[in-house]
């Protein structure tokens, strides 16, 4: 009798673990997530979450800091995944109140974040060992790829721009996404010693860095001519050894939105393999 | 007497609207409830205890509660103190274009609610949201009192200069925005940004409860003033024979307008629109005499925020829509379309 109880029990565990219905609110959380091997179980996501491709499909619950409690409710989540800016509060209470497990987590933007939040969503959602497997593997890259660019012997300067419609190009500083992938990829960044997140910074400034390499996200320049007319309609941009020696590489910009996700070292990768060619042959070969 | 019958009537089919349009509300939204739990649930709470078959009644029953009817209350009592505030504005400026917007109010309270939202570290956990809720509402009430007091001389005060003063402090206003936005990250300017297109997610008991204190306040005192506002719109001098303080009402109603839109935009953000036009709707149907119009224009603004807040949840559910940006689509084209029919009438 007891033994049937327990098989009964750890049956209903199991298919109440199969069951979850999750809720992401982020794009890094949904990549995440997706990695994790749980995208099946993800019922909605936020308008961030572009990747991958079948993420997209799902319904949208709309910005992160301004979620509809009815909405989400309607949806029946059993778990509500966001950022510690997720919000507004009171929509949260309630849905706390309402027995959903609802947990916000850091924007990871550093290495290290990442790697905590990997292993915290990996026991949110039952896949311990996954994360384990998926950590495990993400150091693995990081120190293949850290040890082959030491043999860069002089390491570019380099700046990673958005241009928001159109306008002057914002840089980014510490603490953005960019700024740890620019790093992963052994490029030195000159704005993160003044620049906090993304600033707009004046032309003189932009010629002193003195980047020998641009970086942009690929969304807002699809085609080479909006490039050009980055380079060549701002004063100071085409100063730059960057601009001179037309030295710009393009990024996936899905990677960087919310936060850095799991593929950021692949990301790095291809990046690295872009701005030290001499080592191309060397990093490709890493799956 | 034909006309004030004819405005008894339209203000009696208003009160009959407006409980259906709330009831419309608490019935509809993103989790769909049968009308049985609906009817079920509001008589649970108005203290009769009915008992339903249906299975989620228990979650139903809490939506309903907790989420739905303080909202709907929340959007009536703030389309009610949009339009009050903006039929004050249009009898104390004696122009109908004039909206609470002129006396600094709105861009005043965006002015705190940025500045907290850039500071939201500093509060504690959990605070941040009711330090944007106050930092609104003083921000209205300081810009409101800078334009006054800039109006206002040893001769009176002129609705003129609190006009031009207006236009100055929204100016700066904007100025100061601008500068918080250059300065906040992407995750507080993507907030400031929402909370400036209003929205009634933040719907609680507590601030329902605020917000009806301060609309039955206003609407007790507010009957006093028809008569007043009536004079005013013959000009301060007639209204002064007639035996009116024109000095001391112009505070008054300067002070109620500011403490109705200090609120209702503390709680929901920037919600245009509604002070401007449901005055003018109403005084197409009923005509400018403000005991008719007040009254009226409350009833109207009530009605019409809680269908627009309906269609913000909705329409792209399960997201929904900033109400602000609900208002001005759906008023905007139905007000043009409303003034090429009367253009006769009203140049007439």
């Amino acid at each position: 009798m007891k033994l049937t109880a327990l098989i009964l029990g750890i049956i209903l565990s199991t298919l109440s673990q199969a069951q979850q219905r999750i809720i992401s609110a982020g794009g890094a959380m949904t990549e995440l997530l997706y990695a994790l091997g749980v995208g099946k179980q993800l019922v909605a996501v936020d308008t961030s979450s572009i990747y991958p491709e079948s993420a997209s499909k799902l319904p949208k619950i709309g910005y992160h800091r301004s979620l509809s409690l009815e909405g989400i409710i309607s949806l029946q989540p059993t778990l509500l995944l966001g950022s510690a800016e997720m919000g507004p509060p009171n929509v949260i209470q309630q849905l706390q109140s309402l027995k959903i497990n609802v947990q916000q987590l850091p924007t990871a933007v550093t290495m290290t974040a990442l790697e905590k939040r990997i292993s915290k969503v990996a026991k949110l959602v039952g896949q311990g060992s996954q994360g384990q497997a998926l950590l495990a593997a993400i150091r693995a890259n990081q120190q293949q790829l850290a040890k082959q660019l030491k043999a860069v012997k002089k390491p570019l300067k380099g700046v990673f721009l958005v241009q928001p419609g159109g306008r002057s190009p914002m840089v980014a500083g510490t603490g953005t996404s960019a700024n740890t992938l620019m790093a992963l990829a052994g490029i030195l960044n000159p704005a993160a010693t003044s620049v906090k997140g993304y600033r707009q910074l004046t032309s003189e400034s932009l010629i002193a860095m003195a980047p020998e390499v641009i970086i942009v996200p690929d969304h807002m320049f699809k085609n080479s001519s909006s490039l050009d007319k980055l380079i060549t309609q701002q004063p100071g941009l085409k100063q730059t050894p960057a601009a001179k020696n037309n030295r710009v590489i393009t990024v996936d910009s899905s990677l960087l939105v919310g936060g850095i996700g799991p593929r950021i070292v692949q990301a790095a990768q291809k990046l690295a393999a872009e701005a030290y060619p001499e080592l191309h042959s060397a990093i490709v070969k890493v799956p | 007497m034909k006309r004030s019958q004819k405005a008894l009537s339209v203000i009696a089919v208003l009160a009959v609207w407006l409980p259906i349009c709330l009831l419309l509300g608490i019935a509809n939204g993103a989790v769909p409830i049968g009308l049985a739990d609906v009817v079920t649930a509001i008589f649970n709470n108005l203290g009769f205890s009915l008992t339903s078959t249906s299975d989620d009644f228990s979650q139903n029953q809490l939506i309903i509660e907790s989420i739905r009817t303080p909202r709907v209350l929340l959007a009536s009592l703030i389309g009610a103190a949009l339009a009050i505030s903006g039929a004050l504005m249009q009898g104390l400026f004696r122009n109908p274009l004039a909206d609470p917007a002129i006396i600094g109010v709105s861009s005043g309270a965006a002015v705190g609610a940025a500045l907290a939202i850039l500071f939201e570290s500093v509060w504690p956990a959990g605070y941040a949201h009711w330090a944007t809720t106050i930092a609104a509402f003083l921000g209205g009430l300081a810009a409101t009192w800078l334009v006054f007091k800039i109006g206002t001389s040893p001769y009176g005060t002129s609705v003129a200069t609190m006009l031009l003063a207006g236009i100055a402090i929204n100016a700066f206003a904007m100025a100061g925005i601008g500068l918080i936005n250059y300065m906040a990250d992407d995750n507080q300017l993507r907030s400031i940004i929402f909370w400036q297109m209003g929205s009634l997610g933040a719907a609680s008991w507590l601030n329902v409860g605020t917000m009806a204190l301060v609309v039955v306040a206003v609407a007790l005192v507010l009957p006093r003033y028809a008569n007043t506002l009536n004079a005013l719109l013959l000009g301060d001098s007639e209204a002064r024979h007639l035996g009116i303080n024109v000095d001391k009402a112009k505070k008054w109603l300067i002070i109620v307008t500011a403490v109705l839109v200090g609120v209702a935009v503390a709680f929901a953000g920037m919600i245009g629109f509604v002070g401007l036009v449901v005055p003018h709707l109403v005084r197409l149907v009923i005509g400018p005499d403000h005991r008719f119009l007040l009254p009226a224009t409350a009833l109207l603004g009530a009605i019409l925020m809680v269908l627009a807040d309906l269609c913000a949840r909705m329409v792209i559910s399960p997201a929904e829509l900033p109400i602000g940006i609900v208002t001005a689509l759906i008023g905007a084209p139905f007000f043009m379309f409303l003034l090429l029919q009367k253009r006769q009438t009203i140049s007439g």
